[in-house]
């Protein structure tokens, strides 16, 4: 047999403290035996991998130190040669008499450098303003798409 | 003893408790060994700083806690988890509204591991918007507050999934309050 009837605040904290009671009692659940072997096999592999597949992290520190100097020295280098090479035209010009590499590099540049050139011609030929509404169609059809994704989840999921 | 074996150890040490962690949220034995696991092996990238500390116990229950929170609400019951979520304000009225149990107080009746094991199956069959305040209220000593925080809900909702899911064990469980006999 069963009644229904109201909860007063005492009876209110007196289940919260027997609610309490009864879970603090259950202790802890026994793991399945085969977990410590799982993870320590999973350490195993992972250690085993050579330094350049792990994280970063795991890295020797020799190792870390040399990374940060290689990914510091090719920004640098980057930026002072992209700065380099677009104040001086004449300094590529120079490169590619004196090797076939450079050449190729000048060949490669020139390239880019149309591209580039067509590209800002093509914005200035059309106007900031169909740049923007063109910004905006495609964040758009992102927001779109990611929408439709959702809404077919929630659809899939709801006839489980 | 080399490193790894003391990894172990420490690993035979914390295993049951982070897997409790993860196994009172998640309700569900395979995923709460996978978290278990990968709780672990963030445990050995920081073993050093970890092995001497006097808090790894709450660094592991964190880290469980957290895992577990985010496999909820990223994977399993995604939609669910968080529709059950929203829906729990429109009931307010009827929030209150117990019904009590038959006079049979089955509490009483049970051995001691018996009634762990009927505790356990009822707090695992509760639902997860009420399972998980619960577990983070009782058992990992969070505030209301800070639930509401870590499930990015209202401390209102909190209050009533907590409040329904210690009703739902009372009825499963047929504890009896010394209030009921007055």
């Amino acid at each position: 047999m069963t009644t229904w009837m109201r909860m007063n605040a005492a009876q209110e904290n007196e289940l919260e403290a027997a609610v309490g009671r009864e879970l603090k009692s259950l202790g802890e659940l026994p793991a399945p035996a085969t977990l410590a072997a799982r993870v320590m096999r999973r350490i195993e592999q992972r250690n085993a991998a050579p330094w350049y597949r792990r994280s970063w992290q795991t890295w020797p520190m020799s190792l870390q130190a040399a990374a940060v100097v290689i990914l510091l020295a090719a920004f640098a280098g980057i930026c002072l040669g992209f700065g380099g090479v677009t104040q001086t035209a004449s300094a590529t010009l120079e490169a590619q008499k004196h090797s076939a590499w450079f050449e190729q590099l000048g060949v490669v540049w020139s390239v880019l450098n149309a591209l580039a050139t067509a590209v800002v011609a093509m914005a200035n030929h059309l106007g900031r303003g169909v740049i923007v509404a063109g910004v905006i169609l495609i964040l758009a059809a992102y927001a779109a798409c990611a929408g439709m994704g959702t809404a077919y989840v929630r659809f899939a999921l709801s006839r489980r | 003893m080399t490193d790894a074996q003391k990894f172990e150890a420490f690993l035979h040490n914390y295993q049951n408790m982070v897997f409790s962690t993860a196994m009172r949220l998640t309700a569900n034995p395979a995923e709460a060994e996978d978290i278990t696991q990968e709780v672990f092996l963030r445990a050995y990238e920081r073993f050093e700083q970890l092995q001497d500390s006097p808090t790894v116990g709450g660094w592991l229950k964190t880290v469980a806690t957290n895992l577990s929170l985010n496999h909820l609400s990223r994977y399993r019951s995604r939609w669910s988890f968080f529709s059950e979520m929203f829906r729990g304000n429109e009931e307010d009225d009827s929030v209150n509204a117990i019904e009590f149990p038959a006079e049979t107080d089955v509490h009483e009746e049970l051995a001691g591991a018996e009634r762990k094991e009927l505790v356990e199956q009822a707090l695992q069959t509760l639902p997860t918007s009420q399972r998980v305040p619960l577990v983070l209220f009782h058992l990992e000593g969070l505030q209301y507050d800070e639930i509401a925080a870590q499930l990015g809900v209202s401390m209102g909702k909190v209050k009533t999934d907590i409040f329904r899911g210690r009703e739902a064990l009372r009825r499963k469980l047929r504890l009896k309050l010394a209030e009921e006999t007055n």
